[in-house]
């Protein structure tokens, strides 16, 4: 029955191929009966398939089913396969070996000799990948053949019948073309690796670009990111090695020009090529978030101390878990109603819900660099994300929140997508009153900026100068009578979180990342500027408390007409009175008042003009 | 013959390379070792899950909850393992051409087989604490006493019945047929010759299934390219898994009909990438050394009975 079969075979492949080479269709030691191999092992002999080997993974598995520890060629499994140009360009096994050839060759260099060829390499290499060049010419090593070195040229054995653009592919000694001279090309690209280097730092200490366009713009000096010393957010105190590398980063496939970010819990693998993927895909806050979360890196044995540096990842995923669904939508006494007329979240959109709810598009690398953050700087230049960032904290929220040019043009750093807004024709949000848009409704992306809130006062994007209200800088403090004031600098985060208001005793967060806790004890009341007058308003200044904001829903989405929502900023829980616990009773104005937003948004808090009405814009909530 | 059905078997979960362990001390990240290429695998009576890696020759322990608990280190080529009641475990030793003996700590107090096995690609252990060597460069299965005395060879080479061409796993399991009478038997996966075959525990041959068929095309139901790890579940249905076809074949164990398939190639949660062994766990899974993904691919056992409507 085998033999039957073998016959058949044979024939058929010769039929099939054409070739009529006894060469091509012999089955030589060790592909033949000494090894239990027959045609059909590989090769299908119906006459209406093709007898061809299949390509690619199939062909690796094919081989790898004998060749694995387990297999009949186990003494040779330390093998995988060559992925090449993010596996666009095959190059299989059977592209660098010729299962059908003898174990010696005569294509050696200097000519007119033979050499062992154990591992039946192939001399036709142009015959599956076209541009290389051929034949591959086989140096005499001390042991059977090399893969490049020894003396005289030219040097182009297997590797190089393709890698012929490399700067250094030659080893030839001179400049450019001395790397790793002397050495086999295998000594340091395993086969078993997929031909992937095997030192990370090694390779990415220097930067290198050969032209081929993979990776975009070549490869990173990667070690150089990490700032020296002890003060890595990652590495704390320890020289990044390839084993830090391997906490994030899978290589399985590197060589093919991808970067695989493995999942710190399940595993799974997040590949991207370059830094502009991350405006795209995969979502990356999903591989940090299952890291920084309440159980660490599940994966490893020691899942709250991933680099063995003692730094434990903080928990900032807890703080997405919660989001609030009410149309953003807000008024004021002296403007009416306005607003995006969109839900809002209590956190930055990271999560892939929130975008889809949104269309916004941001990203945990969008704000911190993985290899750049220090633990003196986390934060990393939006627009340079291998730059740490030089400015103050609340200068780097407003690289997104200054409004940019308006709806459609919001400036956002690289790959941020500001959140989408219904425009008219103007430019102008839909849902202020009298605005209904109709057929002229665009939905464009915009963000608004944090000094004003007031879209139909135009240019609604003017940028707020922060330097000019109490809660920054050059507050009344300064002024004849206010000397007595706080001397306390706030920026953007004394009172918004920007990983969410998420808590357990507030599940659901609060619109506008509030944070459920303010941390006020640096900030000191110092004297009685009111003297005459009900007290300072900031008698609780320099302590700290929880913060819960009240959000009493609206009846209508809008534009309704009523404010369809009230959040409770200065209640007994809100976020005022955190530090302005009497600022009810301390004037006549405040008497008559119930919440602190109707008056005072973000551009008049204890600024040159501190409530609606004066030089400033309208109130923000 | 059955009517047969593709069954699309589903992931539930995935275990990835561990890059370190729980037991010893690393002072040094790049000696922790990775899961990089799982071999073979066992499961204990406690429910730990026992996977030989034979690159990074070691032998991991996984919970019941597939955390890795231990890792036993320093075994060359570890192929083949079992475990038997008092928690030892036994290491085919690819290295040293035998098999070694842990306790339940990893410490090595026995070997067994020296100078007799080529090859311990897969063991298992019966009843009576026989050890049964899957010898695939041997060409046949060594049985040793619970003493390890090597007592029977079983099959020898060749392509007739009861000869075997690279016995690549071995399984002894009852076989549950009509009249209950729950013979065991040691099922062989018979690599070479493409095929199942099946003896009694005394060494005589009782039957054969399947046939060489070739890798890519054609009817391949009820055939196989490279018949690679076989497991019994507790329906008593035969899965084959066949690392040629990254398949594995559910089949009637003495009729050897096909009734079922499930696995695809592929990089993606719940494909195979070179599968090399297949165990049963509780509650309807298997566990799969995916060993070109390097990680153990956990799947839900498609409900057969279902799919055909019985």
């Amino acid at each position: 029955m085998k033999n039957q079969r073998f016959v058949i075979a044979a024939v058929t492949v010769a039929l099939v191929l054409g070739q009529g080479s006894d060469e091509a269709l012999a089955l030589q030691p060790p592909h033949d009966a000494s090894n239990t191999i027959t045609c059909s092992n590989c090769h299908f002999p119906h006459p209406s398939s093709s007898a061809l080997i299949s390509r690619d993974a199939t062909q690796d598995v094919m081989c790898r089913s004998c060749h694995n520890p387990t297999g009949q060629a186990s003494t040779m499994s330390d093998i995988a396969m060559h992925v090449v140009n993010t596996g666009t360009t095959i190059v299989d096994c059977g592209s660098c070996h010729d299962p059908h050839g003898p174990q010696t060759t005569t294509n050696v260099h200097p000519p007119g000799s033979t050499a062992p060829n154990r591992f039946l390499v192939r001399g036709n290499t142009a015959k599956y990948v076209p541009a290389a060049l051929e034949p591959a010419i086989y140096q005499v090593d001390t042991v059977d053949f090399a893969f490049g070195t020894g003396v005289g040229a030219p040097y182009n054995a297997i590797c190089q019948t393709c890698h012929t653009s490399t700067v250094h592919h030659t080893n030839t000694g001179a400049p450019d073309n001395d790397h790793m001279a002397g050495l086999d090309c295998t000594s340091c690209h395993r086969h078993a690796d997929g031909f992937l280097p095997q030192s990370c730092v090694g390779c990415h200490a220097s930067p290198q670009d050969n032209g081929d366009g993979i990776p975009p713009g070549g490869r990173r000096a990667v070690v150089g990111e990490f700032p020296g010393g002890t003060v890595h957010a990652h590495l704390q105190g320890n020289p990044v090695s390839d084993a830090d590398c391997q906490v994030c980063h899978d290589v399985t496939t590197h060589q093919n020009g991808s970067v695989e970010l493995i999942d710190p819990d399940s595993g799974a693998l997040y590949t991207f090529v370059n830094w502009t993927d991350l405006g795209s895909s995969p979502d990356v806050s999903d591989f940090c978030a299952n890291c920084h979360d309440a159980n660490g890196a599940q994966r490893l044995a020691t899942p709250m101390d991933p680099f063995g540096g003692g730094n434990a990842p903080a928990d900032m995923k807890s703080r997405f878990q919660g989001t609030v669904s009410l149309w953003e939508w807000y008024g004021d006494s002296c403007f009416g109603n306005e607003g995006t007329g969109r839900f809002v979240n209590s956190h930055h959109d990271i999560s892939d819900a929130d975008q889809a709810n949104s269309g916004a598009k941001l990203e945990c690398l969008n704000c911190h660099g993985a290899h750049t953050s220090a633990d003196t700087q986390k934060l990393t230049d939006p627009d340079s994300p291998l730059t740490p960032w030089a400015g103050t904290v609340s200068n780097h929220c407003l690289a997104c929140h200054d409004g940019g040019a308006g709806p459609g043009a919001p400036g956002m750093p690289t790959d941020v997508i500001a959140p989408m807004i219904d425009v008219d024709a103007n430019g102008m949000p839909c849902n202020i009153p009298g605005n209904t848009c109709g057929v002229s409704q665009t939905n464009v992306s915009g963000l608004r900026p944090l000094n004003s809130c007031s879209y139909q006062n135009a240019p609604w994007w003017v940028q707020y100068n922060f330097a000019g209200m109490a809660h920054f800088g050059d507050s009344k403090r300064g002024w004849p009578g206010y000397s007595g004031a706080p001397g306390a600098v706030m920026e953007c985060t004394t009172c918004h979180d920007p990983h969410g208001s998420y808590s357990a005793g507030n599940p659901a967060g609060n619109p506008y990342i509030i944070r459920d806790f303010v941390d006020g004890s640096s900030l000191v009341d110092d004297g009685d500027r009111f003297s005459g007058w009900n007290g300072p308003p900031w008698n609780t200044m320099g302590q700290s408390r929880a913060v819960v904001l009240t959000v009493t829903p609206g009846a209508s989405p809008p534009p309704g007409g009523a404010d369809p929502y009230t959040i409770n900023w200065g209640g007994a829980t809100g976020l005022c009175e955190a530090c302005h616990v009497n600022w009810q009773a301390s004037d006549f104005w405040h008497s008559t008042c119930g919440a602190c937003q109707t008056c005072h948004g973000h551009g008049q808090v204890w600024g040159n003009a501190d409530w609606v009405g004066q030089d400033d814009d309208t109130p923000c909530p | 013959m059955n009517p047969h059905v593709d069954l699309p078997a589903k992931a539930i979960d995935r275990f990835p390379a561990p890059r370190e362990v729980q037991q010893g001390t690393f002072p040094d990240l790049s000696v922790r070792s990775v899961l990089q290429h799982p071999t073979r695998a066992a499961l204990d009576g406690q429910g730990r899950l026992f996977v030989t890696d034979a690159k990074v020759g070691s032998v991991f322990v996984l919970d019941r909850d597939r955390r890795v608990v231990s890792e036993h280190k320093g075994l060359g080529r570890p192929l083949g393992i079992a475990v038997d009641s008092q928690g030892n475990i036994y290491v085919g030793s690819a290295e040293h051409r035998r098999v070694d003996v842990l306790d339940s700590k990893g410490r090595l107090f026995r070997v067994i087989g020296e100078g007799a096995i080529q090859m311990p690609n897969d063991l298992a252990l019966d009843g009576d604490g026989n050890l049964y060597v899957a010898d695939s460069l041997g060409h046949t299965v060594r049985v040793f006493d619970p003493s390890g005395n090597l007592t029977m060879n079983i099959g020898t080479r060749g392509d007739a019945p009861g000869e075997l061409r690279f016995p690549a796993a071995i399984i002894v399991a009852a076989r549950q047929d009509p009249k209950g009478s729950g013979a065991v038997e040691l099922y062989v996966a018979d690599q070479g010759n493409g095929r199942v075959q099946v003896f009694d525990l005394a060494g005589r041959f009782l039957r054969t299934f399947g046939e060489p068929v070739e890798a890519f095309v054609g009817e391949w139901r009820g055939s196989f390219v490279r018949p690679q790890s076989l497991a019994m579940d507790s329906q008593g249905r035969l899965h084959v898994l066949d690392v040629g076809l990254t398949k594995v074949q559910i089949m009637d164990p003495v009729s050897g009909d096909f009734v079922a398939d499930y696995g695809t190639l592929g990089r993606s949660v719940g494909q195979l990438y070179l599968p090399l062994h297949i165990v049963m766990l509780p509650e309807g899974q298997v566990a799969l050394t995916d060993s070109g993904n390097r990680r153990l691919e956990i799947l839900r056992i498609p409900d057969t009975q279902a799919a055909l409507g019985r």
